[in-house]
């Protein structure tokens, strides 16, 4: 796996995440494992992918997704994609429960960055806990 | 005009992000078109034409920003919640490794005089497997 990769709607709240898992002093745990937080322009991907063919280059690309996932139900939409699609030993997509809470309240959104680093770890590291058998993880676990 | 930068599902044109991203935002009284356009690069056209189609639309879009409410607060399985404090307490103990290795290494440099630059590039940790191995030695802490 080579890391997290904020989908378009979240990757201006990437660099904040970034320097929470810093002060959180889990940035040097993610470095260690050579895992990466990466943006759509890092990559590069087109940034009108649709869901399904984002999905599909996380999986065979080895990114998490790091999304909010609010897209009108469709044939490609996420919610589609992971129903039709996903099977065991996929790597999950992480969803941001409450994007104005993470935004508002540092002590969520220090849960989510903790989070997150968890579940990179918990798959790097190859525990599954958490990661097995998950299409979808939302991220704080608790709001 | 909404014509040519929104279309019928909601999404900007050209982007990933949907009107459904922006609703909560919307309303959100401390938020501002310039925030939202600096945040996620839109166009102030983009940003109005997708609060023209809530307007415009306003019994769907209240319904699927209600669906999508509903399936966020349905949260995640709850082995994952179960899981998560096996995974918390193995990421402390590879953290608490971590900075043990570190502490080691500057003691080495320290005892050898070697410049930190230079000790830094011959800086040799364990990989995981050599990690993991280390802690099923120890055994019982939970890893």
């Amino acid at each position: 796996m080579r890391g997290l990769l904020a989908d378009v709607h979240l990757q201006g709240h990437l660099p904040y995440l970034r320097s929470l898992i810093d002060e959180l002093d889990l940035g040097s745990v993610l470095a260690e494992l050579e895992l990466e937080l990466a943006t759509f322009p890092d990559i590069p991907l087109d940034p009108s992918l649709d869901d399904r063919s984002l999905w599909n280059h996380c999986q065979r690309e080895g990114w998490v997704l790091f999304t909010e996932n609010r897209r009108a139900d469709d044939p490609n939409s996420l919610q589609a994609t992971l129903a039709d699609s996903w099977k065991p030993g996929c790597l999950p997509v992480l969803t941001l429960a409450n994007k104005t809470r993470f935004e508002h309240s540092p002590a969520y959104a220090k849960l989510v960055a903790t989070h997150v680093a968890e579940v990179l770890f918990d798959i790097q590291v190859g525990l599954g806990y958490i990661s097995n058998d998950q299409p979808r993880i939302y991220v704080p676990r608790k709001a | 005009m909404t014509t040519g930068l929104i279309n019928e599902v909601g999404d900007i044109i050209g982007t990933r992000i949907t009107v459904y991203n922006l609703l909560p935002q919307f309303l959100d009284p401390t938020v501002t078109e310039a925030y939202l356009c600096r945040l996620y690069q839109l166009t102030p056209e983009q940003v109005s034409a997708a609060r023209a189609h809530i307007l415009n639309n306003l019994d769907t879009v209240l319904a699927q920003h209600l669906k999508i409410e509903d399936r966020i607060a349905d949260g995640n399985a709850p082995e994952v919640v179960q899981q998560a404090e096996r995974t918390r307490a193995a990421m402390r103990s590879f953290k608490e490794w971590l900075a043990e290795q570190e502490k080691a290494e500057a003691a080495k440099r320290m005892a050898e005089s070697i410049p930190a630059e230079e000790g830094n590039n011959s800086r040799e940790f364990p990989s995981f497997r050599e990690w993991l191995a280390q802690q099923e030695a120890h055994s019982g802490e939970g890893v």
